[in-house]
């Protein structure tokens, strides 16, 4: 019996032998180290590195370069790339930057079908079933000389049925160096395409104004936007002037989404970006 | 004396698995890493997308701001060297081109004669 009970130091001096063994390899002396991918980045240079592949892009037009500069980063699709325009031209950053995630975007979407907006029936314990429309996943990426900027979806319509268009999405901007709080307008078919020329009528008490898609067409034909200030309650009209969205305010964003990339932790004014839909 | 034959055969048994685990089961792997830190090969492409830019805008500044990312001193000289490897790894001319005048014109920058109070 105690000739059996000595073999217990074997395993013993193996644990100790195998904590001793992962403690050097992970700590005193790591595997070789000879250089990560882009995409282990920190968020800051990871933006810079998008941007610089979107200007490269920009500069020499060649697509099959760019592409497989963006493969390294799979999860920038084309929707991605679009929203990241979007927000570079709206922080006043580099407009080659932006018209090279802008082309690039357009270019990536030609060669792979859209993907169409996930439509989820939840029957639920509600008597009717209710239908939510999601778009892009929330968006996290830095763009230099952007720090983070964090798509925060706070409320989806439940496609309010209108001649002419469909608001599919309401989404809160948290960009901390967007300039001034938006309203973002994307019009688009229901294949995707951005449609130019659309009258967007914004009201608010005492006043209103006009703006059309299209004004960007780096970004989308169908994209445009209007400056809007605290304190006043907006609404949105397209088309033949029925309104698609309303209560509309500057939104407060948590300081803390701003953190990452440099910002501060003060709670500043957002945006709003809405997605109609031709029917 | 046998279990100390044990407890060593099994510490050494021990280290041995656990180097090769910690090597090459899971070795160390690194995150929010800066440019300087890039394999060789995304720096030297790093590197021609900075030349490609540079072409069209013409920014030395921000050409140089962006190379400085890779934490090399001598920015003209490394630019130079990956001109050189492309150019011998058969990349094409304009890439090279590009890639030359990018260096030249970082010369030129850092012997400028520097502004007298």
């Amino acid at each position: 019996m105690k000739k059996y009970l000595q073999w217990i130091w074997l395993p013993v001096g193996l644990i100790l032998g195998l904590a001793l063994g992962v403690g050097y390899a992970w700590v005193l002396r790591p595997a070789d180290f000879r250089g990560a991918e882009p995409a282990s980045l920190q968020p800051v240079y990871r933006g810079e590195y998008i941007l610089l592949i979107a200007t490269a892009y920009q500069a020499t037009g060649n697509l099959d370069r760019a592409q497989t500069r963006l493969e390294l980063f799979p999860e920038l699709d084309p929707a991605v790339l679009s929203s990241l325009a979007q927000q570079v031209v709206a922080a006043r950053g580099s407009e080659d930057a932006a018209r090279g995630l802008a082309r690039l975007s357009a270019a990536l979407a030609e060669q792979t079908p859209m993907p169409s907006l996930a439509l989820t029936v939840t029957p639920g314990s509600s008597p009717t079933p209710r239908a939510t429309l999601t778009e892009n996943p929330t968006l996290a990426l830095t763009v230099p000389p952007l720090p983070t900027a964090t798509l925060k979806p706070t409320q989806f319509s439940t496609a309010t049925t209108l001649p002419g268009f469909i608001l599919v999405s309401r989404e809160q901007v948290c960009n901390p160096l967007i300039a001034e709080p938006l309203v973002q307008v994307l019009v688009r078919t229901p294949g995707g395409k951005g449609v130019a020329g659309v009258v967007i009528r914004i009201l608010w008490e005492g006043g209103g104004s006009t703006f059309v898609t299209g004004m960007k067409p780096e970004l989308s034909p169908g994209y445009a936007d209007y400056a809007i200030e605290p304190g006043k309650v907006y609404q949105i009209t397209l088309g033949d002037g029925l309104t698609v969205a309303r209560e509309l305010s500057v939104p407060e964003c948590p300081g803390a989404t701003a953190v990452a990339g440099g910002g501060t932790n003060i709670a500043f004014a957002g945006s709003w970006r809405l997605v109609f839909e031709m029917r | 004396m046998k279990r100390f034959l044990l407890l060593l055969a099994g510490t050494v048994i021990g280290v041995l698995a656990g180097a090769w685990y910690g090597w090459s089961v899971s070795p160390v792997t690194y995150n929010e890493i800066s440019p300087d830190q890039l394999r060789a090969e995304f720096q030297a492409d790093y590197v021609l997308m900075a030349a490609e830019t540079y072409a069209a805008d013409h920014d030395l500044g921000e050409a140089a701001v962006r190379l400085s990312r890779l934490g090399q001193p001598d920015l003209a000289g490394l630019v130079r060297r990956i001109a050189d490897a492309y150019q011998s790894a058969g990349f094409p001319e304009e890439d090279c081109t590009r890639l030359y005048d990018l260096a030249r014109d970082l010369d030129r920058y850092s012997t400028l004669p520097t502004a007298q109070p």
